[in-house]
């Protein structure tokens, strides 16, 4: 085995450990306090295996499988599917800065979410909330990029561009929904954007991680042709790829991975852009072992993330968004000075 | 015999000004052609038409007796192999994993068995095997020409077209790279190289074609075309040619 691949074992080894404990810890903190060993007790007799840690008390059973297990696989699946969306996005613009947020998915999905809350008042479902933000998502991906795209071309600058003028239309749309709601509709806006995974339920976590697992599936079979597009579109055309085609199907994986973990999360940035960047870092720009790690670490992140805003300031929940966004932001400022000193910033 | 390239009067626009008008040419399997010409005569576009980069506005472009619209971009990329002036990558992979990318049309194939092989051996006619494991962005300019280089060789195709591969290098690689384009050919290879250097092409090429404001203004062997009242025409510039001693071929030279 060669020396890269050896390492990308050992990093997924890693990830993956890390990701069991996590998942264990996550799963006993809390206001009940569960032993570690009961999770693992009860998660197993979940799967129909009777063990001696298996917990005595039903209410420890019922609070795992009802509260906490789906919480977890919710913030697992989440992480996963943000990260590898940031990594499909890094990929087809060849730039580590791109974000989803930064093509309109986040607020578009915002600006879905708030015009739910708002009219849909008396429906006022958790299933409309989220099936409207996951519309908002894919339509602005999908709206600014025909606008970015001229001659079967998509030019970067251009598309970022357009993400900035749709950001701010989603912002000033989401302005006036704030306005025009009850002060009911607009508390739950604001928590809305801010992130959180309380109250997941089983049916969200499988529609979550039916999305996620086409996403990452689908974007795993084309991370060969990611790596190509490294060496800029003309090169990776003339090595057989078409260009337009990956463009617009990476879009779409990216709107949907995104759409998916925004529709019943909320909004929690920068971990598209942190996990990605840290495993390039690691392992090295080669997508393949890329987008596995990222997925992988995404979960990590959002685990721990998850098991520090309950448990960082007692008798109350930090949004999730908050908190990755205080550790993203300064790691933003970080990768731009780092990339003005090494190669006079992009263009 | 089927020419490897045939151009007939193709011509691409950008909006309502011809980049390339009406350029008739054939290259053959074996031949090294020299694609010459001032700034903005139309020699990159004209090359991008022959790859199948550029839709043509008028003409046709045939590789191996089809025209480009009937292939496939799988098996084009088999075929023909394209060094393009931007050696950028956008993230830090070796200069192994570059090279490697060449090899990629010949996935799932039986050629792929020899991968490693031609990996190493590219590395090697480039010039860069010593610096395989080094991240591509960390290279200088023309360390940058030859690793593309060495892709494109990986990529083992009949046709090879290459825009200035010479333009960031230091005289011996200068001539090493000419030196393999010319080997390429012996092989039977078809080989378009756009150029500076007219000295450079008349050492090496088989042919010269000359691009003067989108149109051919000259092609044939080095002697027929660098002669003074053409190059002093298209260029508009003074020029001497002289003759090598050693090779008789001819050599251009500014009047200073």
């Amino acid at each position: 085995m060669s020396a890269p691949s050896r390492r990308a074992v050992a990093v997924g080894a890693g990830l993956a450990g890390a990701l069991a404990v996590g998942v264990v810890v996550s799963a006993a903190v809390g206001q009940l306090a569960i032993a570690p060993t009961e999770v693992v007790g009860a998660f197993l007799q979940g799967l129909g295996v009777d063990t001696a840690w298996t917990p005595t008390s039903d209410v420890t059973t019922q609070a795992l499988w009802q509260i906490r297990f789906p919480r977890v696989a919710m913030s697992v699946l989440v992480g996963a599917a943000l990260a590898v969306a940031g990594a499909v996005m890094q990929a087809i613009f060849g730039n580590p800065l791109a974000e989803p947020g930064v093509v309109g998915v986040s607020s578009g999905a915002a600006l879905g979410a708030a015009l739910a809350i708002v009219t849909g008042a008396a429906l006022g479902s958790v299933a409309s909330v989220a099936g409207l933000a996951f519309a908002g998502g894919v339509g602005v991906t999908m709206l600014v990029y025909t606008m970015a795209r001229s001659n079967g071309r998509t030019e970067v600058v251009t598309l970022l561009l357009t993400g900035i003028a749709v950001n701010a239309f989603a912002g000033a749309g989401l302005a006036l929904l704030l306005f025009m709601g009850d002060s009911a509709a607009r508390e739950q806006i604001v928590f809305w954007q801010l992130g959180s995974l309380n109250g997941s339920r089983w049916n969200e976590v499988a529609v979550v991680a039916a999305l996620t697992a086409v996403g990452v599936a689908v974007s795993l079979g084309l991370a060969s042709r990611y790596d190509l597009l490294a060496l800029g579109e003309r090169t990776a055309a003339h090595l057989g790829v078409r260009v337009e085609r990956l463009r617009i199907v990476s879009i779409l994986v990216v709107a949907v991975l995104t759409g998916a973990a925004v529709a019943y999360a909320g909004i929690i940035a920068f971990v598209g852009l942190v996990v990605p960047h840290v495993m390039r870092m690691v392992l090295g720009p080669a997508h393949r072992a890329l987008l596995a790690a990222s997925a992988l670490g995404g979960a990590v992140l959002l685990t721990y993330a998850d098991v520090a805003a309950r448990t960082l300031v007692s008798g109350a929940e930090l949004p999730i968004g908050l908190l990755t966004s205080l550790v993203g932001g300064p790691f933003f400022f970080w990768l731009l000075r780092r990339a003005r000193t090494r190669a006079g910033g992009w263009a | 015999m089927t020419a490897a390239i045939h151009a007939r009067d193709v011509t691409v626009r950008a909006g309502d000004a011809a980049l390339v008008d009406s350029v008739t040419l054939d290259v053959r399997h074996g031949e090294l052609l020299a694609l010459v010409g001032p700034n903005g005569a139309g020699k990159s576009t004209l090359l991008s038409a022959l790859s199948g980069e550029r839709s043509l506005a008028g003409g046709l472009v045939e590789l191996d007796g089809r025209p480009l619209s009937a292939w496939q971009p799988g098996p084009l990329a088999r075929e023909r192999a394209v060094l393009t002036q931007d050696n950028q990558v956008a993230f830090p992979f070796t200069v192994a994993e570059v090279v490697a990318m060449g090899r990629a049309p010949w996935r799932g194939r039986p050629e792929s068995d020899e991968d490693d092989a031609v990996i190493a051996e590219s590395l090697a006619r480039a010039d860069v095997a010593h610096l395989a494991g080094r991240a591509f962005p960390s290279l200088s300019g023309g360390e940058r020409a030859r690793v593309s280089l060495a892709r494109v060789l990986a990529q083992r195709t009949r046709i090879v077209m290459l825009d200035e591969p010479t333009a960031a290098l230091d005289i011996r690689h200068q001539e090493e790279v000419f030196a393999l384009a010319r080997e390429l050919a012996r092989a039977g290879a078809a080989v378009v190289v756009v150029v500076h250097d007219l000295s450079l092409a008349a050492a090496y090429a088989d042919r010269i074609a000359v691009l003067d404001r989108a149109r051919l203004a000259g092609m044939g062997s080095p002697r027929e075309v660098l002669v003074p009242e053409l190059l002093e025409r298209v260029y508009g510039l003074g020029v001497r040619v002289i003759e090598d001693p050693d090779t008789g071929l001819p050599v251009v030279l500014p009047r200073r």
